[in-house]
């Protein structure tokens, strides 16, 4: 008789005693407790890969898109500057045609008329130039910038005209 | 010695002839010409200095009548076909410090166009019903009872008006620009350091100014643009359905006081350290994020209409009168 059988019969002995639930010979549930704790641990091992690689992708991606956000900011206030340069540049020259016009046929424009609003005009120019690269999307301050080289313009000429009057006829 | 005298004497004299020239110059000649003309005639009329006062009336004549500048060296009153020209020659250079400039009354066919140019000169015009062109440097324009396309301009004086109709453009630099009881369909005013002061029915306006302030009284007006640099711009007027008013400034304040309904959408917009006070209706002004500058966006009645006014650092006010 094997240790197996003998243990079956003594089973079977207790049961007819009324012993129904057979006990096992040592605690086992700490190691139950341990066996279900780990294999419910195993799957969640898995899904904090899965999250440390998603939460890498946001973080890559993240990244990217603010350091693409980053230059496009970039590149939209290089393009207002380069757009505000380029206007500058303009009406820089068309106020020396304006000059270089009068004075080949010998006119004066060395004057105190409307000296101080020509002041006002270019330090509104720099103002509003200023506000522009804080605003670039702001269609009234471009049309205000417009309007003050615009301005300008004019009086420079009426500069020319209130200094030399004898040419108007 | 009698050689010596001689000479002596003949230089005098050449000095006598030489100091009293101008003075027979001087004298200023009176002038009294007429000319039958059509009454569409195209008149150009040119006056250096003095003044000069151009009336419309009912006849087909043209008549011009007074003193001429005592610099000068005639009048050319000429026609040609639908063309007439009325001039008072100046020598082409001199220095023309002499108080005594032309006082000249002009008469002209109500329906005349008229080319008004001068330098010193002032000009007052009335009672003409067609296109009138005034352009002077340092004289002052008035006008009265004109109709029709009509642009006064003057660069260092000033522009007055009374009951101008038409399309009508009224600009100064250094000089104020006035207008009362004016009816005209379209209105535009300019200056640059003189003030602004307009009374008109007109329903398209626009006002510039840089550093003179802005005061309108309008009627019912369907379209509104002011722009200004540091002049303050205050207007009192009626938004018409669907009417539109866009106000800029850099630093002046804009104040706006409506009459009647108001249907309109409402935007304003401080970018420095202007306020934006509303006493339209309860909406309020959000402040920026950054602290520095305002933004108020709100609906009107209806909205049909646009309102939208921008400063840079000035205030924004809008109520109802």
């Amino acid at each position: 008789m094997t240790a197996e059988s003998k243990k079956l019969d003594q089973l079977i002995e207790q049961a007819r005693q009324g012993k129904q639930s057979p006990q096992p010979e040592r605690d086992l549930w700490g190691g139950i407790e341990q066996a279900l704790v780990r294999s419910s641990r195993r799957p969640l091992q898995g899904f904090g890969w899965l999250w440390a690689s998603a939460a890498c992708m946001v973080l890559v991606v993240a990244g990217l898109t603010f350091n693409g956000l980053q230059q496009t900011e970039q590149a939209g206030v290089s393009q207002t500057q380069l757009l505000l340069t380029m206007l500058n540049q303009q009406h820089q020259q068309q106020r020396q045609l304006v000059l270089t016009h009068y004075q080949q046929v010998g006119w004066d424009g060395r004057s105190e008329f409307v000296k101080h609003e020509l002041e006002q005009i270019r330090a509104s120019i720099d103002e509003v130039s200023e506000q522009l690269m804080q605003e670039p999307s702001n269609q009234q301050l471009w049309q205000l910038l417009q309007w003050l080289y615009q301005k300008e313009l004019e009086l420079l000429e009426s500069q020319f005209k209130e200094t030399n009057p004898l040419q108007q006829v | 010695m009698n050689h010596a005298y001689k000479q002596i004497l003949a230089m005098v004299l050449l000095l006598a002839i030489g100091l009293l020239a101008p003075q027979a110059i001087a004298k200023q000649q009176s002038v009294e010409q007429r000319m039958e003309v059509p009454t569409t005639i195209i008149v150009s009329l040119e006056n250096m200095r003095g003044e000069v006062e151009i009336v419309g009336t009912d006849d087909n004549l043209a008549k011009v009548s007074g003193r001429l500048d005592e610099y000068a060296t005639g009048l050319t009153f000429e026609r040609d076909g639908n063309n007439l020209t009325i001039r008072v020659d100046m020598p082409k250079r001199g220095n023309f410090s002499g108080q005594q400039g032309s006082a000249l009354r002009v008469e002209l066919p109500r329906r005349a166009e008229l080319h008004v140019t001068g330098v010193s000169s002032d000009f007052t015009v009335y009672n003409f019903s067609s296109q009138v062109r005034v352009n002077t440097v340092s004289g002052d324009i008035r006008a009265e009872s004109l109709e029709g396309q009509l642009r006064l301009s003057t660069v260092s004086g000033d522009v007055q008006s009374r009951k101008l109709a038409g399309v009508i453009a009224l600009k100064s630099v250094s000089g104020d620009v006035v207008d009362h009881a004016s009816t005209a369909s379209s209105a535009s005013y300019t200056s640059t350091s003189g003030d602004v002061e307009v009374s008109t029915q007109a329903q398209e306006v626009t006002a510039e100014s840089v550093s003179g302030d802005v005061e309108m009284e309008l009627g019912a007006v369907m379209s509104l643009q002011i722009k200004s640099v540091s002049g303050d711009v205050s207007a009192q007027l009626q938004l018409l359905e669907q009417g539109r008013i866009e106000a800029n400034s850099v630093s002046g304040n804009v104040e706006l006081a409506f009459v009647g309904a108001l249907d309109a959408t409402l935007s304003a917009d401080v970018s420095g350290g202007g306020t934006i006070i509303n006493k339209l209706n309860d909406a309020q002004a959000r402040e920026s994020e950054w602290g520095v500058g305002a933004n108020l966006e709100t609906k009107l009645g209806n909205g049909a209409g646009h309102i939208e006014l921008s400063t840079m650092s000035g205030d924004i006010i809008v109520a109802n009168k």
